[in-house]
Protein backbone atom coordinates (compact mmCIF):
# COMPACT_ATOMS: atom_id res chain seq x y z
CA UNK A 1 0.00 0.00 0.00
CA UNK A 2 1.38 3.29 -1.26
CA UNK A 3 1.06 5.88 1.92
CA UNK A 4 -0.25 8.62 -0.25
CA UNK A 5 -3.24 5.83 -2.23
CA UNK A 6 -3.53 4.36 1.19
CA UNK A 7 -4.62 7.33 3.11
CA UNK A 8 -8.27 7.58 1.47
CA UNK A 9 -8.41 3.51 2.84
CA UNK A 10 -6.76 3.80 5.68
CA UNK A 11 -9.34 3.74 8.96
CA UNK A 12 -7.33 4.99 12.07
CA UNK A 13 -10.50 4.47 14.42
CA UNK A 14 -12.83 1.87 14.13
CA UNK A 15 -16.10 2.17 13.16
CA UNK A 16 -18.82 3.24 15.84
CA UNK A 17 -15.63 4.68 18.36
CA UNK A 18 -16.87 8.26 18.38
CA UNK A 19 -20.81 7.51 17.75
CA UNK A 20 -20.22 5.71 21.05
CA UNK A 21 -18.44 8.25 22.55
CA UNK A 22 -21.35 10.75 21.67
CA UNK A 23 -23.80 8.73 22.93
CA UNK A 24 -22.65 7.98 26.00
CA UNK A 25 -22.18 11.81 26.26
CA UNK A 26 -25.92 12.42 25.27
CA UNK A 27 -27.21 10.17 27.53
CA UNK A 28 -25.22 12.38 30.46
CA UNK A 29 -26.30 15.25 29.12
CA UNK A 30 -29.61 14.25 29.05
CA UNK A 31 -29.75 12.40 32.30
CA UNK A 32 -28.34 15.68 33.58
CA UNK A 33 -31.10 17.89 32.35
CA UNK A 34 -33.77 15.58 33.47
CA UNK A 35 -32.04 15.91 36.47
CA UNK A 36 -32.48 19.32 36.76
CA UNK A 37 -36.05 19.19 35.40
CA UNK A 38 -36.44 17.18 37.96
CA UNK A 39 -34.89 19.41 40.91
CA UNK A 40 -37.00 22.39 39.48
CA UNK A 41 -40.23 20.39 39.58
CA UNK A 42 -39.67 19.86 43.59
CA UNK A 43 -38.35 23.50 44.13
CA UNK A 44 -41.32 25.31 42.26
CA UNK A 45 -44.36 22.24 43.31
CA UNK A 46 -44.81 23.86 46.65
CA UNK A 47 -48.35 25.07 46.34
CA UNK A 48 -48.98 28.94 46.85
CA UNK A 49 -50.44 28.86 50.59
CA UNK A 50 -53.50 31.06 51.75
CA UNK A 51 -56.03 33.16 49.90
CA UNK A 52 -55.43 35.18 47.00
CA UNK A 53 -53.08 37.79 48.40
CA UNK A 54 -50.63 35.32 50.12
CA UNK A 55 -50.46 33.64 46.68
CA UNK A 56 -49.95 36.76 44.51
CA UNK A 57 -47.14 37.89 47.76
CA UNK A 58 -45.85 34.61 46.90
CA UNK A 59 -45.55 34.79 43.70
CA UNK A 60 -44.09 38.43 43.35
CA UNK A 61 -41.45 37.16 45.99
CA UNK A 62 -40.85 34.38 43.76
CA UNK A 63 -40.11 36.66 41.02
CA UNK A 64 -37.14 38.91 43.02
CA UNK A 65 -33.73 37.67 41.73
CA UNK A 66 -32.36 37.14 45.38
CA UNK A 67 -34.84 33.89 45.63
CA UNK A 68 -35.21 32.90 41.78
CA UNK A 69 -32.07 32.53 41.15
CA UNK A 70 -30.75 30.03 43.78
CA UNK A 71 -33.71 28.29 42.95
CA UNK A 72 -32.32 28.12 39.36
CA UNK A 73 -28.81 27.75 39.85
CA UNK A 74 -28.02 25.63 42.70
CA UNK A 75 -29.46 22.72 40.41
CA UNK A 76 -28.11 24.02 37.42
CA UNK A 77 -24.42 23.83 39.16
CA UNK A 78 -25.00 20.80 40.38
CA UNK A 79 -25.95 19.44 36.57
CA UNK A 80 -22.84 21.16 35.34
CA UNK A 81 -20.22 19.54 38.26
CA UNK A 82 -21.70 16.18 37.92
CA UNK A 83 -22.28 16.54 33.90
CA UNK A 84 -18.66 17.55 34.55
CA UNK A 85 -17.05 14.64 36.39
CA UNK A 86 -19.00 12.08 34.19
CA UNK A 87 -17.55 13.76 31.03
CA UNK A 88 -13.76 13.85 32.35
CA UNK A 89 -13.94 10.16 33.31
CA UNK A 90 -15.75 9.54 29.75
CA UNK A 91 -13.17 11.67 28.00
CA UNK A 92 -10.11 10.19 29.42
CA UNK A 93 -11.71 6.84 28.83
CA UNK A 94 -12.23 7.22 24.70
CA UNK A 95 -8.64 9.30 24.22
CA UNK A 96 -7.00 6.37 26.17
CA UNK A 97 -7.81 3.91 23.65
CA UNK A 98 -6.04 6.61 20.95
CA UNK A 99 -3.02 7.66 23.79
CA UNK A 100 -2.69 4.02 25.30
CA UNK A 101 -1.35 2.72 22.04
CA UNK A 102 0.62 5.46 21.82
CA UNK A 103 1.81 5.44 25.18
CA UNK A 104 2.72 1.76 24.13
CA UNK A 105 4.59 2.12 20.86
CA UNK A 106 6.79 5.03 22.77
CA UNK A 107 8.07 2.61 25.39
CA UNK A 108 9.03 0.20 21.96
CA UNK A 109 10.94 3.21 20.30
CA UNK A 110 12.39 3.89 23.81
CA UNK A 111 13.89 0.12 23.59
CA UNK A 112 14.60 0.71 19.77
CA UNK A 113 16.82 4.13 20.74
CA UNK A 114 18.66 2.32 23.45
CA UNK A 115 19.38 -1.14 21.24
CA UNK A 116 17.38 -2.90 22.96
CA UNK A 117 15.65 -6.00 20.79
CA UNK A 118 12.65 -4.51 19.73
CA UNK A 119 9.47 -6.41 20.74
CA UNK A 120 6.61 -6.57 17.91
CA UNK A 121 3.53 -3.91 19.11
CA UNK A 122 0.13 -5.51 20.83
CA UNK A 123 -2.65 -3.43 20.90
CA UNK A 124 -5.64 -4.43 22.81
CA UNK A 125 -9.21 -4.88 22.05
CA UNK A 126 -10.90 -1.35 21.60
CA UNK A 127 -7.46 0.20 20.80
CA UNK A 128 -7.44 2.49 17.97
CA UNK A 129 -5.24 3.63 15.75
CA UNK A 130 -4.45 0.11 15.55
CA UNK A 131 -2.76 0.18 11.87
CA UNK A 132 -0.12 1.91 13.68
CA UNK A 133 1.20 -0.75 15.03
CA UNK A 134 0.80 -2.80 11.70
CA UNK A 135 2.94 -0.21 9.85
CA UNK A 136 5.61 -0.17 12.83
CA UNK A 137 6.04 -3.40 12.83
CA UNK A 138 6.33 -3.84 9.06
CA UNK A 139 9.01 -1.22 9.30
CA UNK A 140 11.06 -3.33 11.50
CA UNK A 141 10.35 -6.08 9.86
CA UNK A 142 11.73 -4.86 6.95
CA UNK A 143 14.96 -3.31 8.62
CA UNK A 144 15.35 -7.19 9.87
CA UNK A 145 15.26 -8.95 6.53
CA UNK A 146 17.63 -6.48 5.35
CA UNK A 147 19.83 -7.60 8.23
CA UNK A 148 19.38 -10.82 8.20
CA UNK A 149 20.29 -11.02 4.03
CA UNK A 150 23.21 -9.17 4.22
CA UNK A 151 24.27 -10.86 7.19
CA UNK A 152 23.46 -14.32 5.50
CA UNK A 153 25.84 -12.84 2.95
CA UNK A 154 28.76 -11.85 5.08
CA UNK A 155 28.33 -15.52 6.58
CA UNK A 156 28.30 -17.21 2.66
CA UNK A 157 31.77 -15.12 2.22
CA UNK A 158 33.43 -16.01 4.98
CA UNK A 159 32.67 -19.27 4.31
CA UNK A 160 35.42 -20.46 2.84
CA UNK A 161 38.32 -18.29 4.58
CA UNK A 162 39.88 -21.40 6.03
CA UNK A 163 40.22 -23.32 2.52
CA UNK A 164 40.96 -20.73 0.25
CA UNK A 165 41.85 -17.04 2.27
CA UNK A 166 42.71 -15.16 -1.22
CA UNK A 167 39.57 -16.01 -2.73
CA UNK A 168 37.67 -15.55 0.33
CA UNK A 169 38.78 -12.09 0.91
CA UNK A 170 37.39 -11.61 -2.86
CA UNK A 171 34.42 -12.79 -2.04
CA UNK A 172 33.90 -10.64 0.94
CA UNK A 173 34.72 -7.85 -0.87
CA UNK A 174 32.09 -8.70 -3.68
CA UNK A 175 29.83 -9.29 -0.28
CA UNK A 176 30.43 -5.92 0.77
CA UNK A 177 29.49 -4.59 -2.32
CA UNK A 178 26.22 -6.52 -2.35
CA UNK A 179 25.37 -5.26 1.27
CA UNK A 180 25.95 -1.67 -0.38
CA UNK A 181 23.82 -1.71 -3.27
CA UNK A 182 20.90 -3.72 -0.47
CA UNK A 183 20.66 -1.12 1.42
CA UNK A 184 21.23 1.55 -1.13
CA UNK A 185 17.27 2.09 -0.77
CA UNK A 186 17.75 3.81 2.36
CA UNK A 187 18.10 7.49 1.92
CA UNK B 1 1.09 -19.56 30.95
CA UNK B 2 0.50 -15.97 30.01
CA UNK B 3 3.67 -14.98 27.41
CA UNK B 4 2.32 -11.41 26.83
CA UNK B 5 4.65 -8.70 28.54
CA UNK B 6 4.07 -7.44 31.92
CA UNK B 7 3.56 -3.74 30.29
CA UNK B 8 0.52 -4.88 28.05
CA UNK B 9 -1.76 -6.11 31.16
CA UNK B 10 -1.27 -3.21 33.27
CA UNK B 11 -4.25 -0.89 32.72
CA UNK B 12 -3.56 2.45 32.91
CA UNK B 13 -6.13 4.63 31.83
CA UNK B 14 -4.65 7.94 32.65
CA UNK B 15 -2.22 7.61 29.93
CA UNK B 16 -1.01 11.25 29.53
CA UNK B 17 -2.86 13.92 31.68
CA UNK B 18 -1.82 16.66 29.39
CA UNK B 19 -3.31 15.37 26.50
CA UNK B 20 -6.70 13.27 28.49
CA UNK B 21 -7.31 15.99 30.38
CA UNK B 22 -6.98 19.05 27.83
CA UNK B 23 -9.73 17.09 25.80
CA UNK B 24 -12.07 16.62 28.82
CA UNK B 25 -11.48 20.16 30.42
CA UNK B 26 -12.77 21.20 26.52
CA UNK B 27 -16.12 19.61 27.08
CA UNK B 28 -16.15 20.49 30.37
CA UNK B 29 -16.07 24.01 29.40
CA UNK B 30 -18.90 23.40 26.85
CA UNK B 31 -20.58 22.28 29.86
CA UNK B 32 -19.95 24.52 32.25
CA UNK B 33 -20.65 27.72 29.66
CA UNK B 34 -23.89 25.74 28.54
CA UNK B 35 -24.81 25.43 32.08
CA UNK B 36 -24.21 29.11 32.60
CA UNK B 37 -26.60 29.98 29.88
CA UNK B 38 -29.18 27.23 30.82
CA UNK B 39 -29.25 29.32 34.55
CA UNK B 40 -29.62 32.41 33.30
CA UNK B 41 -32.06 31.72 30.20
CA UNK B 42 -34.32 29.96 33.29
CA UNK B 43 -33.66 32.07 35.50
CA UNK B 44 -34.94 35.08 32.72
CA UNK B 45 -37.93 33.00 31.11
CA UNK B 46 -39.10 31.97 34.72
CA UNK B 47 -39.35 35.46 35.97
CA UNK B 48 -41.00 36.88 32.99
CA UNK B 49 -43.66 34.32 33.16
CA UNK B 50 -44.34 35.00 36.96
CA UNK B 51 -44.31 38.98 36.60
CA UNK B 52 -46.96 38.48 33.89
CA UNK B 53 -48.79 36.30 36.17
CA UNK B 54 -48.85 38.73 39.08
CA UNK B 55 -49.58 41.51 36.52
CA UNK B 56 -52.61 39.98 34.85
CA UNK B 57 -53.76 38.27 38.98
CA UNK B 58 -55.21 35.08 36.98
CA UNK B 59 -54.07 32.26 39.02
CA UNK B 60 -56.20 29.72 40.95
CA UNK B 61 -55.56 29.29 44.55
CA UNK B 62 -54.63 25.68 44.59
CA UNK B 63 -51.72 26.41 41.77
CA UNK B 64 -48.00 26.01 42.08
CA UNK B 65 -45.18 27.97 40.19
CA UNK B 66 -44.32 24.86 38.09
CA UNK B 67 -47.54 25.18 36.78
CA UNK B 68 -46.81 28.60 35.45
CA UNK B 69 -43.35 28.14 34.45
CA UNK B 70 -42.82 24.54 33.73
CA UNK B 71 -43.51 25.00 29.65
CA UNK B 72 -40.11 27.78 29.54
CA UNK B 73 -38.30 24.96 31.52
CA UNK B 74 -39.10 22.68 29.16
CA UNK B 75 -38.18 24.94 26.15
CA UNK B 76 -35.19 25.72 27.66
CA UNK B 77 -33.77 22.23 28.59
CA UNK B 78 -34.80 21.10 24.92
CA UNK B 79 -33.23 24.05 23.75
CA UNK B 80 -29.49 23.52 25.36
CA UNK B 81 -29.77 19.93 25.15
CA UNK B 82 -29.79 20.49 21.84
CA UNK B 83 -26.97 23.23 22.11
CA UNK B 84 -24.85 20.83 23.76
CA UNK B 85 -25.48 17.75 21.86
CA UNK B 86 -24.50 19.83 18.51
CA UNK B 87 -21.37 22.21 20.15
CA UNK B 88 -19.91 18.70 21.79
CA UNK B 89 -20.29 16.96 18.48
CA UNK B 90 -18.76 19.58 16.58
CA UNK B 91 -15.98 19.40 19.40
CA UNK B 92 -15.53 16.23 19.22
CA UNK B 93 -15.74 15.85 15.10
CA UNK B 94 -12.39 18.64 15.10
CA UNK B 95 -10.92 16.31 17.48
CA UNK B 96 -10.64 13.50 15.56
CA UNK B 97 -9.90 15.00 12.70
CA UNK B 98 -7.14 16.41 13.90
CA UNK B 99 -5.78 13.22 16.09
CA UNK B 100 -6.65 10.87 12.15
CA UNK B 101 -4.58 13.75 10.88
CA UNK B 102 -1.47 13.01 12.69
CA UNK B 103 -1.70 9.39 13.02
CA UNK B 104 -2.41 9.17 8.96
CA UNK B 105 0.64 11.13 8.77
CA UNK B 106 2.65 8.35 10.99
CA UNK B 107 1.33 6.01 9.12
CA UNK B 108 2.34 7.65 5.84
CA UNK B 109 5.67 7.97 7.12
CA UNK B 110 6.39 4.66 8.52
CA UNK B 111 5.16 3.29 5.14
CA UNK B 112 7.95 5.66 3.78
CA UNK B 113 10.30 4.41 6.35
CA UNK B 114 9.63 0.54 5.28
CA UNK B 115 10.53 1.55 1.79
CA UNK B 116 13.51 2.87 2.59
CA UNK B 117 12.96 6.79 3.00
CA UNK B 118 14.26 7.42 6.77
CA UNK B 119 15.12 11.19 6.20
CA UNK B 120 11.93 12.93 5.28
CA UNK B 121 10.52 14.78 8.66
CA UNK B 122 7.55 13.41 10.16
CA UNK B 123 6.22 16.83 11.22
CA UNK B 124 2.59 14.90 12.53
CA UNK B 125 -0.11 17.65 12.47
CA UNK B 126 -2.76 17.00 15.01
CA UNK B 127 -2.69 17.04 18.72
CA UNK B 128 0.88 17.78 20.12
CA UNK B 129 1.11 14.25 21.65
CA UNK B 130 1.43 13.19 18.22
CA UNK B 131 3.85 15.05 17.10
CA UNK B 132 6.13 14.34 19.97
CA UNK B 133 5.76 11.05 19.22
CA UNK B 134 6.59 12.15 15.65
CA UNK B 135 9.37 13.10 17.10
CA UNK B 136 10.62 10.35 18.02
CA UNK B 137 10.28 8.39 15.24
CA UNK B 138 12.54 10.77 13.21
CA UNK B 139 14.79 10.05 16.25
CA UNK B 140 14.89 6.24 15.05
CA UNK B 141 15.14 7.19 11.67
CA UNK B 142 17.81 9.26 12.17
CA UNK B 143 19.71 6.92 14.39
CA UNK B 144 19.19 4.08 11.79
CA UNK B 145 19.93 6.24 8.90
CA UNK B 146 23.28 7.28 10.59
CA UNK B 147 23.80 3.56 11.21
CA UNK B 148 23.09 2.71 7.42
CA UNK B 149 25.21 5.10 6.57
CA UNK B 150 28.12 3.77 8.61
CA UNK B 151 27.32 0.36 7.31
CA UNK B 152 27.87 1.49 3.80
CA UNK B 153 31.09 3.17 4.30
CA UNK B 154 32.41 0.21 5.50
CA UNK B 155 31.02 -1.80 2.93
CA UNK B 156 32.35 0.95 0.07
CA UNK B 157 35.90 0.52 1.65
CA UNK B 158 35.87 -3.16 2.08
CA UNK B 159 34.77 -3.26 -2.06
CA UNK B 160 37.34 -1.20 -3.22
CA UNK B 161 39.91 -3.51 -2.80
CA UNK B 162 42.38 -0.49 -1.30
CA UNK B 163 42.70 -2.23 2.23
CA UNK B 164 45.68 -3.95 4.09
CA UNK B 165 45.19 -7.03 5.66
CA UNK B 166 44.47 -5.96 8.84
CA UNK B 167 42.49 -3.12 7.58
CA UNK B 168 40.00 -4.90 5.95
CA UNK B 169 39.89 -7.96 9.05
CA UNK B 170 38.96 -4.94 11.08
CA UNK B 171 36.58 -3.24 8.37
CA UNK B 172 34.94 -6.32 7.75
CA UNK B 173 34.21 -7.03 11.96
CA UNK B 174 32.46 -3.55 12.24
CA UNK B 175 31.04 -4.30 9.46
CA UNK B 176 29.32 -7.55 10.88
CA UNK B 177 29.05 -5.67 14.55
CA UNK B 178 26.48 -2.36 12.81
CA UNK B 179 25.09 -5.13 10.81
CA UNK B 180 23.90 -6.47 14.33
CA UNK B 181 22.90 -3.31 15.66
CA UNK B 182 20.51 -2.64 12.89
CA UNK B 183 17.49 -3.54 14.26
CA UNK B 184 18.62 -5.90 17.34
Amino acid sequence: MSAEAGNAKVRITEGGYGTRFLVKLALTVGLGLSLVFGALYLLFSRPLEGGYGSAYAALQNLTQPWLLLPIVGLPVLVYALVVCIVTVVLCVYAIHKVAGPLYRMDRVVDNFISGEPIRAVFFRDGDQAAILADVFNAFVARLRDDRKACQELMVRAESGLDRDPERAVAEMAKAAGEIARHISKYR
Amino acid sequence: MNTMPQYNMRRIILINPRFQLRVAMLFCAIILLGGALLAFQIFRDAQLVLREATSQGHFANDLTPFQLVYKVIVRDLLVMAGGLLVATSILFAVLLRRIHAGILRLVEILLKSAEGDLSTPTAAPGPAEVGVFGDRLDGIRGKTLVLVNEIRADAAALESGKLADAEFRSRWDALKEKLGRLAP
